[in-house]
């Protein structure tokens, strides 16, 4: 009989997570059974995730892995100005050419860069890990001046014209909407004031990086502007948000002005838009782009590689305000780089310098 | 019948808005937008201010004040019935309009 080894609240859950797979056969129990004792969703997917290797086997586990990983399964399909995604046509599948309808190919070259960025930089195979076909639709409705995410695709309208042009444009407003879906499989953050704007946050990171990563830039080089070319002809503006300096993007007599704060001391209280989220996330913007351009280099290698496994990290919870979510991730920057690095000191600063005070 | 509206969120998270009042207007367009507004059948906050909603989808205001009446309605751009977006049609023509 195997001795039980008792591990509930001592051991936090990737810990546990690598007991799992790396333990003994009694302590890799004892590892799934904590996991499983905790009910959150996160936990359930990891001990899941667990039990499905450990019972394959490593052997198999390698060939799962290695096995359709890194594939992409795009296609896009034309509204023809519907807003009823049922009513679609299919335009372009994976692997076929270009179609000469500018939205379409964007939105074809924008969902592979945003996997290939994924991919490259973090081994993550597509929005879920694992392997989810990208599907994007585009020309929805008339003259419809958004995009989103709608849990399971990526939709895109034309814009109306004079104030914005095509959603797909930009490459950066494609990253950041399939980031939506990764924070989605993740922390979940609830979208509805801090967590909400820290949800928002990460989608401009993500758009920021995969457009860097698309051009090869340096945090430097890089013009950290969110919607560039998305507005239209009649508007006073470079993009629709400017991470390096929040506020500014743009000021225009139907636009009004870029309401985005850079600092807490000018964090806005306001029930519109969910809390505010596509306001209050110019904070945490401002802080990830000093912390990119003082550790320089590629954004998605330091920053974002911290970011990125901040928003994996299972403690933390999809309530986050922006304290718990600088502190996560000042822990994730020591577990990768050493807690007496430059890199968590960076961190430190960074959150410092726009107003988000944590203990060091 | 004064109608303030405001469209707020999306990915650009930019507010446009516009208020008219249906005494500016000849007796004709005023029934005509006093007949939108019946139709659409604005209940008082549709969508609690306090829930998260989905990402970068608009969120619509509304302040319709009749005589001594004012009712305000929320509602998310993904429940709206057919008339209450003949409304919004009509109301962002006018919000995409340069101010005067």
């Amino acid at each position: 009989m195997s001795a039980r080894y008792s591990l509930h609240c001592i051991l936090p859950p990737h810990i546990l997570e690598n007991v799992a797979k790396h333990g003994d056969e009694a302590a890799r129990h004892a590892a799934i059974d904590s996991l499983a004792a905790d009910h959150s969703l996160r936990s359930a997917r990891l001990a899941n995730a667990i039990v499905t290797n450990a019972q394959l086997g490593p052997q198999y586990g390698n060939l799962l892995d290695e096995a359709g990983r890194g594939v992409q399964r795009r296609t896009i399909y034309d509204c023809h100005q519907s807003e009823e995604l049922r009513s679609a046509t299919v335009a372009r599948s994976e692997g076929a050419s270009a179609t000469g309808d500018v939205a379409v190919d964007e939105a074809y070259a924008g969902l592979g860069a945003t996997y290939d960025f994924y991919y490259d930089a973090y081994e993550r195979d597509s929005i879920d890990n694992r392997g989810l076909p990208l599907n994007g639709y585009v020309h929805y409705g008339h003259g419809y001046d958004n995009a989103f995410w709608d849990g399971s695709e990526m939709v895109f309208g034309d814009g109306d014209g004079p104030l914005f042009n095509r959603f797909t444009i930009s490459i950066d407003v494609i990253g950041h909407e399939l980031t939506h879906g990764v924070t989605a499989s993740e922390a979940n953050l609830q979208y509805f004031q801090q967590s909400g704007a820290l949800n928002e946050h990460f989608s401009d990171v993500g758009g920021a990086c995969v457009k860097q990563h698309s051009l090869g830039q340096t945090a430097d080089q890089a013009d950290w502007l969110i919607g560039q070319g998305l507005l239209g002809p009649n508007v006073q503006g470079r993009a629709l948000r400017d991470m390096a300096n929040p506020g500014t993007a743009y000021d225009d007599d139907v636009l009004g002005k870029d309401p985005q704060p850079a600092h807490m001391n000018d964090y806005v209280q306001t029930t519109k838009d969910n809390g505010g989220v596509h306001i209050n996330s110019g904070i945490p913007n401002k802080a990830f782009h000093t912390l990119a351009i003082t550790l320089g280099g590629h954004s998605w290698e330091k920053a974002g590689v911290i970011w990125y496994s901040t928003i994996r990290d299972p403690r933390l919870r999809s309530n986050a305000q922006f304290r718990t979510f600088a502190r996560a991730t000042m822990r994730n920057a020591g577990q990768l780089f050493g807690s007496n690095s430059a890199e968590v000191t960076a961190v430190y600063d960074s959150w410092h310098a726009v107003g988000v005070t944590i203990q060091r | 019948m004064q109608i303030e509206f405001e469209r707020a969120g999306g990915f650009a998270g930019a507010v446009l808005s516009t208020t008219l009042n249906t005494d500016d207007f000849s007796s004709n367009e005023a029934q005509e937008w006093e007949a939108l507004v019946q139709n659409a059948k604005l209940t008082p906050s549709s969508v609690p201010n306090d829930r998260p909603g989905p990402p970068d989808r608009f969120e619509y205001w509304f302040r319709i004040s009749n005589g001594p009446g004012t009712e305000e309605t929320r509602i998310g751009e993904s429940v709206l019935t057919e008339p209450q977006r003949a409304l919004v049609r009509r109301l962002m023509e006018r919000a995409r309009q340069p101010p005067r």
